[in-house]
């Protein structure tokens, strides 16, 4: 919604090309140059990328891996709570932020996804790691702050896991902001998203990506050369 | 099956299933299936090391209810009907990928193959399953109870339909005023005839030889009457059945609580879509289907705001002795109580109080905070402005929108779960575009709203199964259906998910100020 469409003018090859090659080692590449740009790298340019991504990175298990930023709406949604939180505050916390999609009545990806949230958030624990885990609900009609505690509750969410619902018309903006937005909570995908800071670029996961995964991700990313470099 | 006897049967098979889980394979499949148990303790695992929370890794959860799997996004979880698994897969579709192609063809699954693709996730090629698919710890007696139940899956046509008709009913119950009735009645007479009518060039394709597609089915619609005391009304509709079954009930009218229908749509496990009813059912279901929770709901709405809103003073209601109101304030005391709150006081006053009446009960109050569970009009409370703290009412029970005497403005406030006025008039453009083609008159606005989308649904319901009919792969249509859909509604937004039963969730809550506008407050989802 916020985000600007990536026209031909702002578009550079180069990043575009090193964004979208899906191994890690070249991922970071892009990283960097996308990083260095003038223009943030729109939202819309990235189904192209999940392509490529997609034949590149993992094809036998069907996941993509691709590098991003994303312009995010400032605004604020509801945490399990019922109180207001900014996006913006959320996801700019203490350590490095994983971001996916749910919603409680989704019986098909959602299990998957938050129990794969919840191994994350254990093996982040164990190893005195410092994160935030972001579960946006894409259903905020049916999930009330009551819902989303007792579906924390099932998948053991502990303090840096927070659950979100909102305003119908914002937490459509945020899908769309993370180029998540399908029209329907019933075409939702398995994605994951990760930041290692505020002014870092987004990985994006794609499909059933597991916490074995994610949390070598997350060390790749928290690496000391990579902050060194920021 | 008769539906009483189904539901006597099923019952009874619950009973022992809590006793004596091991001692009956039917009921042990079952929930195997549906809630993903078992007495010894299931563990549903992820290849990835990932162990889902109990219930979480059910066969339902993604295969459904019926059997016939579901789609989202990307992710396909196939049918694991006894007819899919037990012939070879086929599928070339590449829409979920080559990997999907090639695991869907496949030689068709044996007792011992599909064991072996529950336990250890391997099809009978030798493939490991897609990756959502967990693999389950489960014995061999549990085994064998599973596949007993896949293999009872959607296995049989419904009842209600043959090769040339699909029977459909609704139920209006005695002491629903006639221009109601009529209302519900001419939607659904018309859209099933527009329907019908659509049909006779598609049937006459369909003769043999000319076009390669199947007639479709005429629909009939079969207008249940329950009469005389709701204790009735099970018998009534069983013989109404008896007569003639039907696939599902769509839409309709009562005169006091739907439960009664409720409790006979799962019983006899036949769908139940969207009767107009500010009372409907409650309980466990899976067969009704709702737009909103009606008099619980507002209740509830008004609660979460009393919550949420500064401390203002003494809750009071005042109820008319009429069936809704008295559900509404029973709801609204749960619900206080609920979130901690004070039970309020009750009070009854007919709905034509007057003057003295109130009097009698503000006179000495202060800062009351008044629910009024009635179509009473506000003006008789305009001399206790003083007294009050706020009034709130209740579109449904006032039959619109309040008018606002001077003296309680910003004090009043209306609970409305429907679209705001302008809104609603441009969702409901189109129906009444088709309503003014069809020559049937403006008439109970809601009524004729909710019929329609009863019809539509019903519609959509059957394009989604296509030719197959089970109850439940219907029902599960409609979970799917309704997100961020441009809804033909009354109610502001309408969206499902499965397991959800009532499609408007929420009510908007605001004061008003002396022109009866919307001064403040907004959508309340309790």
């Amino acid at each position: 919604m916020q985000s600007k469409p990536m026209s031909s003018r702002n578009a550079r090859p180069r990043a575009r090309l090193a964004l979208c090659l899906g191994t890690a080692l070249l991922a970071l590449a892009g990283m960097t140059a996308a990083a260095d740009g003038p223009e943030p790298l729109s939202t819309q340019a990235m189904p192209h990328c999940h392509a490529q991504g997609q034949a590149t990175a993992l094809p036998a298990l069907g996941i993509s891996r691709s590098v991003a930023r994303y312009n995010l709406p400032d605004l604020s949604l509801v945490g399990m709570d019922g109180r207001p939180v900014r996006l913006a505050d959320e996801l700019a916390g203490e350590g490095p932020v994983l971001v996916n999609f749910i919603f409680t009545s989704c019986t098909t990806i959602c299990p998957v996804s938050s129990s794969t949230f919840a191994q994350v958030q254990a093996e982040l624990d164990a190893a005195g790691l410092r994160y935030r885990l972001v579960s946006i609900s894409i259903d905020p009609e049916h999930d009330s702050p009551a819902r989303l505690r007792e579906y924390a509750d099932k998948f053991h969410a502990a303090g840096h896991w927070h659950f979100l619902t909102g305003e119908h018309k914002d937490i459509v903006a945020v899908q769309r902001a993370f180029d998540a937005y399908r029209g329907d909570k019933m075409n939702h995908l398995p994605l994951v998203m990760l930041r290692a800071a505020p002014d870092a670029p987004w990985v994006r996961y794609e499909g059933f990506v597991s916490p074995t995964e994610l949390v070598a991700e997350y060390r790749r990313l928290t690496a000391p050369e990579r902050v060194a470099r920021h | 099956m008769r539906p009483a006897l189904a539901c006597g049967l099923l019952l009874a098979v619950a009973a022992i299933g809590v006793g004596r889980a091991q001692a009956d394979p039917a009921e042990l499949g079952a929930r195997i299936y549906r809630d993903g148990a078992t007495p010894s303790g299931l563990r549903a695992e992820l290849p990835g090391g990932i162990s889902l929370p109990p219930g979480q890794g059910a066969c339902m959860g993604c295969h459904r209810a019926s059997g016939m799997g579901a789609i989202e996004g990307r992710t396909l979880a196939p049918p694991v009907t006894g007819e899919a698994l037990y012939n070879p897969g086929s599928a070339s579709t590449q829409a979920f990928g080559p990997d999907f192609a090639r695991r869907a063809r496949r030689p068709a699954y044996s007792d011992a193959t599909l064991a072996q693709a529950i336990r250890a996730g391997v099809d009978p090629n030798g493939r490991s399953l897609a990756a959502p698919m967990p693999r389950y710890n489960l014995d061999d007696a549990e085994m064998a109870a599973l596949i007993g139940h896949l293999k009872s899956l959607s296995d049989t046509a419904a009842p209600g339909v043959d090769e040339r008709e699909i029977h459909f009913a609704t139920v209006v119950t005695e002491g629903v005023a006639e221009a109601q009735r009529r209302a519900l009645l001419e939607v659904l007479d018309n859209f099933f005839r527009d329907r019908n009518a659509g049909s006779a060039s598609e049937s006459r394709r369909a003769a043999p030889g000319v076009w390669p597609i199947k007639a479709r089915r005429q629909w009939r619609l079969h207008v249940w009457t329950l009469t005389g005391p709701a204790e009735d009304w099970p018998r009534q509709l069983q013989a109404y059945y008896d007569s003639q079954p039907v696939f599902a009930l769509v839409g309709g009218l009562a005169a006091g609580p739907w439960q009664p229908v409720h409790d006979f749509c799962e019983a006899g496990r036949l769908p139940c879509l969207y009767p107009s009813t500010d009372l409907p059912g409650t309980g466990d279901g899976f067969y009704s289907v709702y737009l909103s929770r009606g008099m619980a709901l507002e209740a509830e709405t008004w609660a979460e705001q009393r919550l949420k809103g500064q401390a203002r003073g003494p809750v009071l209601q005042v109820v008319d002795g009429s069936v809704r109101s008295a559900a509404a304030a029973a709801a609204l005391d749960a619900a206080l109580r609920q979130r901690g709150l004070a039970v309020p006081e009750t009070v009854q006053l007919g709905p034509d109080a007057d003057a003295a009446a109130w009097r009698r009960l503000l006179d000495g109050r202060r800062d009351v905070d008044l629910v009024l569970w009635s179509g009473q009009a506000l003006a008789p409370l305009r001399e206790w402005g003083g007294a009050l703290a706020r009034v709130t009412v209740s579109a449904t029970l006032q039959g619109g929108w309040p008018a606002v005497p001077p003296e309680l403005a910003g004090k009043t406030a209306v609970i409305h779960p429907y679209a705001l006025p302008e809104r609603k008039d441009r969702q409901l453009a189109r129906l009444h575009a088709w309503l003014a083609g069809k020559g049937i008159a403006a008439g109970d606005e809601r009524i004729q709203a909710d019929a329609y989308f009863a019809a539509a649904a019903t519609l959509h319901g059957l394009m989604g199964i296509g030719g197959r009919y089970s109850r439940e792969y219907f029902i599960e249509q409609i979970e799917d259906m309704h997100d961020n859909a441009a809804p033909s509604s009354i109610y502001p937004r309408v969206s499902f998910g499965p397991g959800q039963r009532h499609a408007s969730k929420g009510a908007f809550l605001l004061s008003l100020d002396a022109d009866s506008k919307p001064i403040g407050g907004g959508w309340i989802r309790p």
